[in-house]
């Protein structure tokens, strides 16, 4: 592979943005050439997205200049961008809810006949044909709301794919795919590459990274810390330049677990969402529940929280049964509820932090039935100390924080209830290496003061740094709870696929 | 259970998935059934000229503001789109021109009000309540100030044709035109491209911006259609009083959105059934038409019709789960 | 945007209106009326000379007798017949009292009559469904009081196919339009507007003598033939009149809320205000407590329209000078008459003579049992 400049199928050069308060693209260069997977990686909030939402003509660059073949270019909107041949499956899934699936793979590219009549059936056929090359099945005349994650990850997928651009960017396409929908994906990657394509890969997981990419730039604070071939660099360098530091490889303290059950579940179900759930958590133990997608987390984390109200079975804390049939139920017995989907259903993005931290716990900041904002001010302060949320100021609002530090503050409402259980669904996901750390070190912080967590999770790398025992669900049933010193890795995996 | 419980069952449950499933028309026929249950003259033919008539002009309006609520806006330009129609026809035909010229004039102006709509809310992100409840205090402002506060008459004796006058089969013209607008809007919404894009930016605006779909030029595209058809349907109303009036329709918009919410079109936008909307007008006409035969007070018709409204989305909610 | 803000910018162009389309005044009508009003102005003070009879009726009474005995053809009907009757609205007093007045008729004639209205005091169309609605239910007759002089002109012609007789008591249609449609109804001339503006106004104007004053006028629904009619009348009595300034004139829709804003509005701009004549009494009513508030009560002359209960509280009180009345009650029953002789085909009177006057506070004690 010559570096030439003839080579180069898209090139960014001295790319400045900012938005108020913070650089989010600083002085960056970055190019692709014909044929290349070239990764993109970096902390949240290092700049990656902000970068391809530039290339892709979503976000105006203030200074700098992109070049498509040699050619500057003016992206004004995404309509500019298309038609110089780019694709974009960005980071959050982005579809016409209303619409089914073959309509969103061709969303304003339909198939019309004499100009003005959509030919939807014709377009059905061609859209399950996409499908079939990706190994996917899914009913091309479903509704596209009704669909689970990764279904919808993969129509928008199908959707870019579909387009034969020579330019693709994927932010993080791979976040809600299970294993075999990952192997796929690759392979389609792979040959699009070889067929000329260049593509732009963002991910937080580095060996699919290292897998994948031809090349890898990484960027940190806004800035382009470098840019390496495949084989230059390894794991640990890589997040060394991500995170400036040495990451402590933490082993798991031997923490002594009280053996107090916290929190009892039996016979717990609730009909074709979860079968059967029994189990017991400790004080101050944190119990993991690990499984692919589709496998019940979600469901059993909120049987137990009252989003969904149980058909049978009973909840006991403390030994004392107790009926949660809301959410209201849940926190009156101290039990909180970290969701999968933060940015809807664990926040209030158009708040600041103060707000979001104390949301629905207003008796804590009232004086004489009005909101006190000193009060309101120094609980926001204390939590931002402690869980060291990065910020310029209290009533920075949730929207502009890295997903890391949304996460906090997310927890930091919770600890204001003062739970006694915590319950986690996925939490780390999005978040980078660094702040991951972070997160991790707060569990255990959590469980040594005696509050009890579970933690729903589809990586086993993180199950095995956090949990002291793990619950393995498959199929909305639980197969076995076991400590992780007595399994092996394999033998779980076998037990959750 | 005995045999009889059964089928007691089982009919209970065809009964009530098929409610479920047709929810509005089921209602339309069981209301039309009470109707001449109560009524002599519900299901003579003058009377269904009558429904047919007074529903044409809701009908029509409805499908515009069916377009506007499916691309995740709404559109309160209603009354006074129909209003200035009137008024600019009449002052038209007064100043001499033919009535063609007339009528096409009324329409264009029409659509300019509609595309500013569209052009406003899109360029400028005004949000759509606001920026068409602008337009509607203007417009009818503009209507009391170009017609003096007066009522234009004068209009030629055959513009009547155009309202209540019979076309084919013994119908009103009122009647065909109608008939024609859901046609042509049917296709429009569900098989053209003008359609998907309205239901893709209602959606999720994010997601048709990121295909490639121009905002602007399609907001502007869907508030000037519907802005179109306020005007056709002002011809109607013209027709029918044979006068213009600066004060036509007043308060006429939330009749329009009542009509297209019984008819399932979602308030937050990305879904519109064109025949809910024309079934729920006709809910709307055949309920005020059937109460007023058997007598009832204006005021409980309203009362009523209110009731109707709030079972009505109810039901629906109970169908979306 | 506010209310404020809105009436303002309605001022603005309203001024610039008026600035821009003076109103020709008929001017031949006016020195009838004049002279009109000075006969009917003096007839009640004659009556009031002559107290001493024995069952003497009152004016109401009076008049009530003389409406009938102008009904020169009147049978008592045959039959129970079926009378449909369309109003304007039923949450004005006037038409209340209007409503009463079709219904005592009916009781005491032994026919039946329904009374519908449209949803608000100015949806022409709805009136217009209501009508047509009316027509297929099979009615002997009904009586029209349409919004505007053409919004029921359609259902009169689909009333002539389908055979119910069709009567106008106001004289509101446009004939001119209906003959040209061909379409029949029968037409007795009742209401002139244009005299009732006139009347009040001109109450206002000999109030205020020579020294004259600043005055305005308050407007119901643009448009609407009574609004249009008095309006007319009332500017073309202020400026017949010496050293009147007419500052104002607005629409408020029949409605009390609007014309209380419009009137602290006009209050604002001109707290010398001397004169005010309103289009009906439920808006004067809301002018009286905008007056009241601005602690101008006294110095304010208001005439109303309609005469309705309230009206006659408030002239005794003071808070109002006075109103044109002109019994709704009466003319329901007459209304109701007139549609019967219709049915039976009696003549019907070209038009008839209603009494109108505008009662001040010195004849308001005649009018205790006005309805």
């Amino acid at each position: 592979m010559s570096i030439t400049e003839n080579n180069s199928l898209l090139s960014m050069r001295n790319i400045v943005k900012s938005y108020p308060g913070v650089i989010a693209v600083n002085d960056v260069d970055f190019d692709l050439r014909h044929g290349e997977i070239h990764g993109l990686i970096g902390a949240n909030g290092a700049g990656k997205s902000t970068l391809v939402k530039i290339m892709y003509g979503v976000e105006k660059q203030e200074q700098g200049e992109i070049l498509i073949n040699g050619n500057k270019v003016d992206f004004r909107n995404p309509i500019d961008a298309i038609s110089t041949g780019i694709s974009y499956v960005p980071q959050d899934v982005t579809l016409a809810p209303t619409l089914n699936v073959a309509q969103n793979i061709f969303l304003n590219r339909e198939y019309v006949a004499g100009g003005v009549y959509i030919k939807d059936k014709l377009m059905e056929r061609e859209a399950k044909k996409i499908l079939d090359g990706l190994s996917v099945d899914i009913d091309v005349k479903a509704r596209v709301d009704r669909l689970k994650v990764s279904d919808k990850q993969m129509v928008a997928i199908a959707n870019a794919i579909s387009r034969n651009s020579p330019i693709m960017i994927f932010d993080e396409p791979t976040a809600s795919l299970n294993e075999n929908e990952i192997i796929h994906l690759f392979s389609t990657i792979v040959n699009l590459s070889k067929s000329g394509v260049g593509i732009v890969f963002i991910s937080h997981r580095l060996d699919e990274i290292f897998q994948l990419c031809d090349r890898t730039t990484i960027m940190r604070d806004g800035e382009k810390k470098g840019t390496f071939s495949r084989g230059e660099i390894d794991k640990e360098t890589v997040i060394n330049l991500m995170i400036g530091r040495d990451l402590e490889t933490k082993t798991q303290d031997n923490v002594v677990i009280r053996e107090k059950p916290m929190l009892t579940i039996e016979n717990l179900s609730v009909s074709n969402a979860f079968s059967d759930a029994n189990l017991t958590v400790n004080e101050g133990e944190i119990l993991g529940l690990f499984g692919q997608v589709g496998s019940g987390r979600t469901e059993l984390l909120q049987m137990i929280f009252g989003a969904v109200k149980a058909d049978e079975g009973k909840i006991s804390i403390n030994s004392n049964e107790v009926k949660i049939n809301s959410p209201i139920d849940a926190i009156k017995n101290n039990i909180g509820f970290v969701t999968e989907e933060r940015k809807t259903q664990g926040l209030i993005l158009l708040l600041n932090i103060e707000d979001n931290i104390s949301l629905g716990n207003w008796k804590k900041v009232e004086k004489l039935f009005l909101i006190n904002k000193t009060l309101k001010n120094r609980t926001a302060q204390n939590f931002i100390k402690n869980l060291q949320i990065v910020t310029t100021s209290s009533k920075q609002l949730v929207n502009n924080l890295s997903g890391g530090n949304q996460q906090k503050v997310v927890l930091a409402r919770w600890l204001n209830h003062n739970i006694k259980v915590l319950l986690l669904d996925e939490p780390t996901k999005g978040i980078d290496v660094g702040a991951k750390e972070q997160l991790y070190d707060l569990f255990d912080e959590l469980s040594k003061e005696g509050i009890s967590i579970i933690l729903a999770a589809s990586e086993l790398a993180e199950i095995k740094r956090c949990c002291h025992r793990v619950a393995i669900l498959k199929d909305k049933k639980i197969q076995k709870i076991v400590s992780l010193e007595k399994i092996s890795d394999k033998e779980i995996l076998s037990l959750a696929m | 259970m005995t045999e009889k419980t059964k089928t007691i069952n089982i009919t209970g449950m065809k009964i009530g998935t098929f409610f479920k499933e047709k929810g509005l028309i089921a209602a339309f026929i069981l209301m039309c059934a009470l109707f001449s249950f109560l009524s002599p003259v519900f299901l003579s033919v003058s009377n269904f000229l009558n429904i047919a008539l007074q529903s044409a002009a809701l009908i029509i309006m409805g499908i515009g503001m069916s377009l506007t609520i499916a691309s995740g806006g709404i559109d309160l330009s209603v009354g006074a789109v129909i209003a200035l129609t009137g008024i600019i026809m009449g002052l038209m035909l007064t100043a001499g021109f033919n009535l063609v010229v007339s009528i096409l004039v009324g329409l264009l102006c029409g659509v300019l009000v509609g595309a500013i709509n569209g052009f406003i809310i899109s360029k400028f992100k005004v949000t759509p309540f606001i920026a068409t409840l602008a337009t509607y205090t203007m417009l009818r402002a503009i209507a009391l100030i170009i017609s003096d506060g007066r009522p234009i008459y004068g209009f030629p004796v055959d513009f009547r044709f155009l309202g209540s006058g019979k076309l084919f089969f013994n119908l009103p013209t009122a009647f065909f035109i109608a008939l024609a607008c859901i046609i042509i809007f049917y296709f429009v919404i569900e098989h053209t491209r003008i359609g998907r894009n309205a239901l893709a930016i209602g959606g999720n605006k994010e997601a048709a911006r990121l295909s490639g779909i121009n905002l602007v030029i399609n907001t502007i595209t869907f508030y000037a259609l519907a802005a179109l058809l306020y005007s056709i349907a002002g011809i109607i109303y013209t027709a029918r009083l044979n006068a213009a009036e600066p004060i036509a329709a007043m308060g006429v918009e939330l009749e329009v959105i009542a009509a297209t919410v019984l008819g399932g079109t979602r308030m937050e936008g990305g879904y519109t059934k064109i025949s809910g909307t024309v079934t729920g007008a006709l809910v709307l006409a055949v309920l005020r038409n059937g109460l007023t035969l058997l007598g009832v007070q204006s005021y409980y018709q309203q009362l009523t019709i209110g009731v109707v409204i709030v079972l009505a989305v109810l039901a629906n909610q109970i169908r979306k789960k | 945007m506010s209310k404020k803000v809105l009436i303002i910018i309605a001022l603005v162009f309203a001024l610039v209106l008026s600035a821009c389309t003076p109103k020709a005044a008929p001017e031949p009508v006016v020195e009838e009326v004049v002279e009109e009003v000075v006969e009917v102005v003096e007839e009640p003070v004659e009556e009031v000379a002559e107290p001493e009879e024995e069952e003497s009726l009152t004016f109401w009474q009076e008049m009530r007798a003389d409406q009938f005995a102008q009904l020169v053809h009147f049978e008592t009907p045959k039959e129970n017949y079926k009378i449909g009757v369309v109003l304007n609205t039923l949450v004005n007093p006037y038409w209340v009292a209007f409503a009463d007045g079709y219904k005592q008729a009916a009781e005491d004639l032994n026919v039946t009559v329904e009374l519908q209205v449209p949803q608000t005091e100015g949806d022409i169309a709805g009136q217009l469904a209501v009508c047509e609605s009316m027509v297929t239910a099979g009615y002997d007759a009904i009586v029209l009081h349409p919004i505007t002089g053409t919004n029921l002109i359609e259902c009169i012609i689909k009333a002539n196919q389908e055979g119910v007789v069709m009567i106008d008591t106001d004289g509101r249609i446009d004939k001119a339009m209906v003959d040209e449609l061909g379409g029949e109804y029968f037409r007795v001339p009742i209401e002139y507007f244009f005299d009732q503006g006139f009347l009040g106004a001109s109450a206002i104007v000999e109030k205020l003598g020579s020294e004259g004053g600043k005055v305005a006028v308050i407007e119901g629904i643009a448009g609407a033939p009574n609004s249009e009619g008095r309006t007319a009348g009332a500017k073309a009595a202020f400026e017949a009149g010496e050293n009147i300034d007419l500052v104002a004139s607005h629409n408020a829709d029949f409605d009390r809320s609007k014309a209380l804003s419009i009137a602290q509005d006009i209050l604002t701009a001109h707290p010398d205000l001397a004169g005010v004549y309103c289009a009906n009494d439920v808006m004067c009513l809301a002018v009286a407590e905008a007056v009241d508030e601005a602690g101008l009560r006294g110095q304010v002359l208001i005439v109303g329209n309609d005469f309705i209960a309230d009206a006659l509280t408030a002239i005794n009180e003071g808070r109002m000078y006075g109103s044109v009345a002109f019994s709704p009650f009466v003319r329901g029953e007459v209304s109701l008459r007139l549609a019967v002789m219709a049915i039976q085909g009696n003549e019907l009177p070209a038009e008839m003579e209603f009494l109108t006057i505008v009662v001040t506070p010195d004849i308001a004690d005649l009018m205790d049992d006005w309805k």
